[in-house]
């Protein structure tokens, strides 16, 4: 009898063991994904809010950003890069991560102003 | 003296496991819906900055082709999304080209239609208003 107590709760134990670390692998999962994602919404805002003010500051010509003569962002110094280039009257702003992937790209009109 | 079974009877494991498990899964699915609708956010303000400078642009156009012709006014509405649009108004003056309107406008949401309401009149009766 006392045999058997033992064994049960043994049993009881493994089996739990198991069933939480199947769980904890799934939250954890889960986890990683959510901050993956978070990572990836926060890059994203940031990218808009970068290319919008590069795109305002280059086409108005205004000096808080500079740029070099191929168009890229010089005094960024932080985690993107800022590609601008003109086609016509259309000026595109790339963004990119430090690792050259283009997370953002905005188009905005490069000719004279109204 | 009767001996103790143990400190931890068969069950009370299973019990702590299965509410541990539930308060991690809850913790993992708030946190992977918040990140998700925050990424969904994100997106959709992208898209909309983007359409917002895409009507900027046909805006511009708009402009230069009217600073081109002859015309005396122009109007035009340029849709930005389901809900928003660039309104543009143009008019010359004295052979200047004048801005009277070049800014977003939101248009109102749709009445929610129902069930028709009585309004009070008991006219359609044959009675009398109170």
């Amino acid at each position: 009898m006392r045999l058997n107590r033992n064994t049960l709760f043994l049993t009881e134990l493994v089996l739990n063991v198991l069933i939480f670390a199947l769980c904890a692998g799934a939250c954890v999962l889960m986890l990683v994904r959510a901050d993956s994602m978070r990572r990836q919404s926060s890059a994203l805002t940031d990218a808009v809010y970068i290319a919008q003010t590069a795109a305002e500051t280059f086409r108005d010509g205004r000096s808080s950003l500079s740029f070099d003569a191929a168009g890229n962002l010089t005094d960024g110094g932080g985690d993107y890069t800022a590609r601008c280039s003109r086609q016509g009257e259309e000026l595109t702003v790339e963004l990119l991560d430090r690792h050259g992937e283009r997370i953002y790209t905005l188009q905005v009109w490069g000719g004279e102003g109204r | 003296m009767k001996k103790s079974d143990g400190a931890l009877g068969v069950g009370v494991i299973t019990i702590s496991t299965v509410l541990l498990v539930l308060c991690l899964s809850v913790m993992a699915m708030l946190a992977f819906s918040s990140a998700r609708a925050e990424l969904h956010l994100a997106q959709a303000n992208a898209e909309n900055i983007s359409a917002y400078y895409a009507a900027d642009m046909q805006a511009h156009r708009l402009y230069a082709d009217f600073a081109a012709a002859s015309e005396e006014s122009l109007r035009a509405e340029i849709s930005i999304s389901d809900r928003q649009s660039l309104c543009l108004w143009l008019e010359r003056e004295d052979g200047q080209v004048r801005v009277r309107a070049w800014n977003t406008v939101t248009r109102e949401a749709e009445a929610p239609t129902g069930p028709e309401l009585w309004d009070g009149n008991l006219s359609e009766f044959g009675g009398q208003k109170p």
